[in-house]
């Protein structure tokens, strides 16, 4: 039990150090590159008061679809750091229809299948939906990263997030690549 | 300064109002500037933040997901701003992340973001602004622009090249208004300085001026022309008065030459009369009216040592002694100033303080008109006259003064003369005695018998002296003694006697009474066998008196009547002190004390006491010296026998103590390997027993550690009789000691259902003394009230002020009281108050005496009142009350660190958390070494063991154990010196040494810490204990 112990505090101390002070990219694998992204990629991020069934003041929603290293590392990530000052639960979606209950839905590759039908439950809602996977943003999914020479990058699709009733603010399209851009921008 | 002080009045008025109205341009001028500056200032400043916090919001994605190039790309929008020079975004860290350069050529060092002096600042033609990039409260990095301020600059130089021609126009039209302003002032100046000119060069005072306004010149010009009508009046007048002087001058020098004339005639009579004053034998004095002297003649200065300069207008008063009273001056002032002569006599005084008598005449000098204008004394010295009529009658004095009766008989035996003591006796009036014989005053018969004879010797030139008894009217018959000296008018002889009468009736009582008194004393001293003693010290005498002689045990008289003699009877061991004693007293001269043994001619040794005084002449000296020798032996042999009783006393006590030490230490042994044996069992670690057998094992337990208690208190008993009980004071509150207790009580209160109750005076905040050892004694007052309260019964315990130096603790019981003939003895060892009902109580019977003792260690005091005081009604009592007090003077000492271990945890915790270790053992009795190894095996360790010292260091130094257990008491190599030598080994520096020993009590914790221990247990070993250490020294 001891020994246990002392190997995930050990662990945690190596992994999470570097970060702890202020979550910076800095010299960070791609995965944790990955994750911290969803918190900074937040920030610019307005989800309407009244949107969730749950306790949503005080908890951010973080659904996880699939399992690879992206989501151990989100995992390991927020159970030390707050999303919007909130403290982050981790849900493991089993059931689709659970998607619309959280804050931010992420989708990896594996779940593919599935992505059609993830996209048509959370169209119009304010789901923020992410993904790391090559032409997901173009199939809908509001948030997609990528890495491109150790820099994270993400492409947004603006005409969705205009439907889903989440607001980003405009500071965050200026240093993003927008699928789906919407021409008449007034 | 002194140029303008010199300038015209015109000059001067040109000069202040072309000077004012310039300051006062160049002050509004500056003024307005320095505003306009600013505001151009806070416009450039203001303009500057905003662009900072604008371009700033634009670095926020950027700045959060570090893309430089973004970064680099907003900041190259400010191109469009001319006045912005250099700009650059800081990251959270504050290195520089983005920047821009509008003269790309040249490289731009970036200041640093901590070493900035504020957010915006101008510096070198530049301004520096720093903005805080946020976003949504959250911090991203810093922003910073550098901006050129030369638009600043040409604003300035525009706005000076349109004021500057407005200001020189204003100075030249002040000018010109000032030379205007000043004509109508200086110009009547300067014409009334050209008159005042004419008037004083040419003495005209009748020029005037012409009349002007009514201005301030107007009216100098009037006044001016009235200053020169007074001076011409003034001129006039002088002139008449200096003609009529003339006249009267010539007048009065006639009338001076006529008196001359007369003044010189009456000169020549003066100095005549004055001749003969001069030459007069008696001394001559002239003073005026208010009596200063004018004049004395040398015959004065003769008598007085006064010379004439010196009294010369002074008061007659310097010679006046003082002797006679300010009526006798009054008289004789009376008398002149009427006009008549005075006549008497003054006691004067001459310069050199010395007093004289003179014989005076006064009287007034009358001038022509008949006004008394001086005085005139003439005085004659009459000294010599008056100091015989003074001799006489001090002898006259003297004579009547004396206590004896004292006359002069002719030699027709009457009486001539006699003084005032014989009228007195006699009660007879002087006159009425003169002239009478001595035959008819003491009758024919006393003076033919006693009287005549003697006379007639006298009267043939002898002396006589003789006692008699008289009759006296008042005094009835004394006792005198009669003188009669021959007096030798003229001729060879005598022509009178001279009778002195002494009453010598007292002086007779006394000497009688004198003698009586020596007998009695004699008769005193005699009884009291007692001598006396007289040292003649210059003369070397020492007198023994007859009791003194017996107390050395020789015939009286045959005391050889020197100090070498003395000095033969002392003992040889008292002499040196009793010389060096006398030696001592004869120098100050004081009372002298001394004990001192002498051997008597039959060998007797006797112990004697003497007592002396030393007189001193009046050089200091000493002359004499006397005093009593007693005879003290037999004090001295009592005293004797109860030294020794006390020392054979002294002597059992230690050995009782020591005895009981040794049988404590003894004792323990034994009994620690029952209680750990027991202490094992108990906690069935080898298997579990039945109700039955856990119960006996209590039992066992329970007796067990009544005995250790039994025995810990008496070891304590005998340690404090042995003087090995040291206080460790310290300072501690008084709850820690109270509360203590009754926790550790609380079971045997909640048993016996004991209603207990505290109170602390709040004035006491610390107490100092031993807590361990306070705590022990209120523990035994405790235990014995729980003992003596019956069920239901109530305890109190307080804490007070006695007085200002000490804290009283009581514990008050409403048990069965203690009865008042035991009140003593109660605090002595072994001592219960019912002995047949303490037997079911159980108690050792020491408690009480341990506390005395404790307590006296601190220099307390422990008492008992019975029945208690706060015996409530209905309750069955008597009760006590049980108190010591606490002096709180002593000093807190510093605690020596090195304590017990124990902090008892839970079997069940230490077994979870050891791991295996090696541990070696060194104890040599098998019963001990059994229980440890018992103990030890249960957490499955490695143990060596060592009987002894010696065999512990081999082991160490080869197996290297993880701790050693280390017994202090073993044969062959004791366990201290076997730490001593493995500390001396630096392999062994680390090592957790624990000393096992059945000694408690500080000075064994020294001894174990000194030679290099870690910490110790102490015997019996409980488990728990040995848990603890185990865990605390092998985690490491």
């Amino acid at each position: 039990m001891l020994i246990r112990l002392l190997q995930i505090s050990f662990f945690f101390t190596r992994l999470l150090l570097p970060c702890l002070p202020c979550m910076a990219f800095g010299q960070v694998d791609e995965n944790t590159m990955k994750a911290i992204a969803f918190e900074k990629i937040s920030q610019f991020v307005e989800w309407p008061a009244e949107s969730r069934k749950t306790e949503a003041s005080t908890q951010f929603v973080f659904g996880v679809m699939g399992d690879n290293k992206v989501v151990s590392r989100v995992r390991e990530l927020y159970t030390q750091h707050k999303i919007k000052n909130k403290i982050v639960e981790i849900r493991y979606i089993s059931k689709l229809d659970d998607v619309i209950d959280c804050h931010l839905i992420y989708i990896a590759y594996s779940e593919k299948d599935d992505l059609s039908e993830v996209v048509a439950i959370t169209a119009g809602k304010p789901v923020l939906t992410a993904a790391d996977s090559p032409g997901f943003a173009e199939e809908g999914v509001l948030l997609n990263l990528n890495i491109k020479q150790d820099k994270l990058r993400f492409e947004i699709n603006e005409k969705s997030f205009r439907e889903s009733g989440l607001r980003i603010d405009p500071i965050l399209l200026r240093v993003a690549k927008i699928v789906n851009p919407i021409k008449n921008k007034g | 300064m002194k140029i303008f002080e010199n300038a015209s009045v015109k000059i001067k008025l040109v000069i202040i109002i072309v000077g004012f109205s310039f300051s006062v341009v160049m002050v509004v001028l500056l003024v307005g500037f320095n505003d306009f500056i600013r505001s151009l200032k806070d416009n450039l400043r203001n303009g500057s933040v905003l662009n900072a916090r604008l371009v700033g919001q634009y670095c926020v994605a950027p700045l959060s997901f570090e893309y430089t190039q973004e970064a680099n790309d907003v900041l190259s929008k400010l191109e469009a701003v001319p006045t912005i020079v250099n700009a650059c975004v800081y990251d959270r860290n504050g290195d520089v992340f983005a920047s821009f350069s509008r003269d790309e050529t040249e490289s731009v060092a970036w200041p640093d973001l901590q070493q900035r002096d504020s957010d915006e600042f101008f510096d070198k033609g530049l301004l520096h602004v720093f903005q805080l990039i946020t976003y949504r409260n959250k911090e991203y990095g810093h922003i910073y622009l550098q901006i050129s301020t030369s638009s600043i600059r040409d604003q300035v130089i525009s706005e000076l090249s349109f004021l500057l021609p407005v200001m020189m126009v204003l100075l030249i039209i002040s000018c010109l208004g000032a030379f205007k302003v000043q004509r109508s002032i200086s110009g009547p100046i300067r014409e009334l300085a050209d008159v005042t000119q004419e008037l004083a060069h040419k003495e005209n005072y009748s020029i005037r001026v012409k009349k002007r306004g009514t201005d301030e010149i107007g009216i100098l010009y009037e006044r001016f022309n009235h200053l020169c009508e007074v001076i011409e009046r003034r001129e006039m007048e002088q002139d008449l008065a200096e003609t009529q002087i003339h006249e009267l001058n010539e007048k009065l020098e006639l009338r001076i030459r006529q008196r001359t004339a007369d003044l010189e005639r009456l000169n020549e009579e003066l100095l005549k009369l004055s001749r003969v004053v001069e030459e007069s034998p008696s001394t001559v004095m002239i003073t005026d009216l208010q009596g200063t002297i004018e004049y004395v003649n040398p015959k004065f200065e003769e008598v007085t040592g006064y010379s004439g300069k010196e009294v010369v207008g002074q008061n007659p008063r310097i010679v006046k002694s003082g002797h006679q009273p300010p009526e006798f001056y009054e008289g004789l002032w009376k008398t002149i100033l009427a006009g008549g002569v005075w006549h008497g006599e003054f006691l004067n005084k001459k310069k050199n303080g010395e007093l004289f008598w003179e014989n005076a005449s006064i009287s007034s000098i009358r001038n022509d008109s008949g006004e008394i204008t001086h005085f005139v004394a003439a005085m004659e010295d009459i000294t010599e006259r008056k100091r015989g009529e003074e001799q006489m009658a001090r002898y006259e004095f003297i004579v009547n003064s004396v206590r004896d009766m004292m006359s002069v008989i002719t030699r027709d035996y009457v009486y001539q003369a006699v003084n005032d003591t014989l009228c007195q006796t006699l009660e007879i009036e002087r006159e009425d005695i003169i002239t009478k014989t001595i035959a008819e005053v003491w009758g024919d018969e006393l003076f033919e018998k006693e009287i005549k004879p003697r006379f007639d010797r006298c009267f043939a030139g002898e002396t006589v002296v003789y006692e008699i008894s008289l009759e006296y009217p008042a005094s009835g018959v004394r006792v005198c003694k009669i003188t009669l000296y021959p007096y030798y008018s003229e001729g060879t002889q005598p022509s009178h006697a001279v009778v002195v009468t002494q009453d010598i009736t007292d002086r007779k009582r006394d000497e009688k009474a004198l003698v009586e008194a020596k007998s009695h004393l004699d008769l005193a001293m005699r009884s009291a066998n007692m001598g006396s003693w007289i040292f003649l010290i210059q003369e070397g005498i020492l007198s023994f008196d007859e009791a003194k002689e017996n107390l050395f045990g020789i015939e009286p008289g045959s005391f050889a009547g020197t100090i070498e003699a003395w000095f033969d009877f002392i003992h040889p061991e008292d002499v040196e002190r009793v010389t060096t004693n006398v030696q001592a007293v004869m120098e100050i001269g004081e009372a002298y004390f001394e004990e001192y043994r002498i051997i008597r001619p039959d060998g007797e040794i006797r112990y004697l006491n003497t007592q002396g005084v030393f007189f001193l002449n009046s050089e200091n000296k000493p002359v004499r010296a006397t005093g009593l020798t007693w005879d003290i032996t037999p004090q001295k042999e009592v005293e004797h026998e109860l030294t020794q009783a006390r020392d054979a006393a002294d002597k059992a006590s230690k050995a009782k103590s020591r005895f009981l030490s040794h049988m404590s230490h003894e004792l323990r042994t034994p009994l620690n390997s029952i209680l750990g044996f027991t202490d094992l069992l108990e906690n069935q670690f080898f298997g579990s027993m039945n109700e039955k057998q856990l119960d006996y094992a209590r039992r066992i337990k329970n007796s067990g550690k009544h005995l250790l208690d039994l025995i810990n208190d008496l070891l304590d008993v005998a340690k404090i009789d042995a003087g090995k009980m040291v206080l460790e004071l310290e300072e501690f509150s008084p709850i820690d000691l109270i509360d203590a207790m009754m926790v550790l009580l609380g079971a045997q209160f909640r048993k016996k259902k004991i209603q207990v109750g505290s109170s602390i005076d709040q004035s006491i905040d610390v107490i100092s003394g031993d807590l361990r050892k306070c705590k022990q004694a209120l523990l035994n007052l405790l235990s014995n009230a729980i003992k003596y309260t019956p069920e239901k019964g109530r305890i109190e315990v307080r804490a007070e002020r006695e007085g200002a130096s000490a804290i009283r603790i009581s514990v008050n019981d409403t048990g069965s009281g203690v009865p008042t003939d035991e009140k003593v003895d109660i605090f002595s060892e072994f001592y219960q108050v019912d002995r047949v009902r303490d037997e079911t109580l159980g108690g050792t019977g020491i408690g009480l005496a341990l506390t005395r003792r404790l307590i006296e260690l601190h220099g307390g005091e422990v008492g008992v009142e019975s029945p208690s005081p706060i015996l409530r009604k209905g309750e069955k009592g008597p009760g006590s009350l049980f108190w010591f007090t606490l002096p709180q003077k002593l000093k807190p000492q510093a605690k020596p660190k090195f304590g017990p271990e124990p902090g008892r945890k839970e079997l069940e915790d230490s077994k979870k958390t050891q791991g295996k270790h090696r541990i070696l053992v060194a104890e040599d009795n098998e019963n001990n070494l059994a229980l440890i190894l018992d103990m030890l095996s249960i957490h499955g360790h490695i143990v060596y063991v060592a009987p002894n010292g010696e065999e512990a260091v081999d082991l160490a130094t080869s197996h290297k154990p993880d701790m050693i257990l280390m017994d202090i008491r073993m044969p062959v190599m004791d366990g201290l010196e076997a730490t001593r030598l493995l500390r001396a080994n630096p392999e062994f520096a680390e090592m957790p040494i624990i000393a096992l020993t059945a000694s408690v009590g500080s000075n064994a914790k020294e001894k174990c810490i000194k030679a290099g221990c870690t910490g110790y247990l102490a015997k019996p070993i409980q488990s728990a204990d040995l848990f603890a250490v185990l865990e605390r020294y092998l985690k490491k």
